[in-house]
């Protein structure tokens, strides 16, 4: 029987882990070959391009971008009301930023782990037994 | 065996509300997605993986100044 496959969620920690070869980058670029679902939404995705212009300047940005498109990643551009409900949730719950907020609320939409290197944002969500998490380090 | 597997698929959808239906709705456009996305190569993952090392900042100084923003946003809503 074929093992069950898994979805994710990447939050910006994780993402920039993978792009900059950092410890943990490793282990995800083993995971996008898994055949497991990947889910970026674009504000996350948002989030890596401002820091990317801010550092590399827009063309490397803009270049970071087309990249991350090509990963087996699903980039998620809505967003509805049962989105924000759950984002409005998460975040007058734990001390998160709203950016994380849309992590933690689409990984309970999609029934997903979020996958991240920021034990500092995370652990008090991991504790309260909110959602599944994968670290990367 | 397909057309046994479509048939009890049916049956079992029949009586779901219209938010499970929903959630059902969600549930197979994410699978047709997933069958359609072929998995990239070895060779592409590994060109961009560490391409940005010089471009970005570390996931460490980015979450950091992430917990500086969270802690302004906590004082301002002890002040108030």
């Amino acid at each position: 029987m074929a093992a069950k496959l898994k979805s994710y969620v990447l939050d910006a920690c994780g993402l920039i882990a993978f792009l900059r070869g950092e410890e943990g980058g490793q282990r995800l670029a083993g995971e996008f070959q898994s055949g497991n679902s990947f889910y970026l939404h674009s504000v996350t995705l948002g989030e890596v391009y401002y820091d990317s212009i801010r550092v590399g300047g827009i063309q490397y940005a803009d270049e970071l971008v087309e990249d991350v498109l090509k990963l087996p990643l699903d980039v998620v551009w809505s967003i509805d009301m049962s989105l924000i409900k759950l984002v409005g949730e998460f975040k007058s719950t734990f001390r998160i930023s709203y950016a994380d907020a849309f992590v933690l609320a689409l990984a309970s939409e999609k029934e997903a782990s979020v996958i991240t290197t920021d034990h500092h944002e995370f652990d008090p969500v991991e504790a309260a037994g909110a959602l599944q998490f994968f670290w990367l380090r | 065996m397909e057309l046994r597997a479509k048939e009890k698929l049916l049956n079992m959808i029949r009586d779901l509300d219209p938010v499970q239906l929903e959630k059902l709705i969600k549930f197979t456009v994410d699978l047709k997605k997933q069958a359609a996305r072929p998995i990239p190569s070895k060779t592409l993952i590994d060109s961009i993986h560490g391409k940005y090392e010089a471009r970005l900042s570390s996931s460490d100084e980015f979450a950091q100044r992430k917990a500086d923003e969270i802690q302004l946003e906590e004082e301002k809503w002890r002040r108030n």
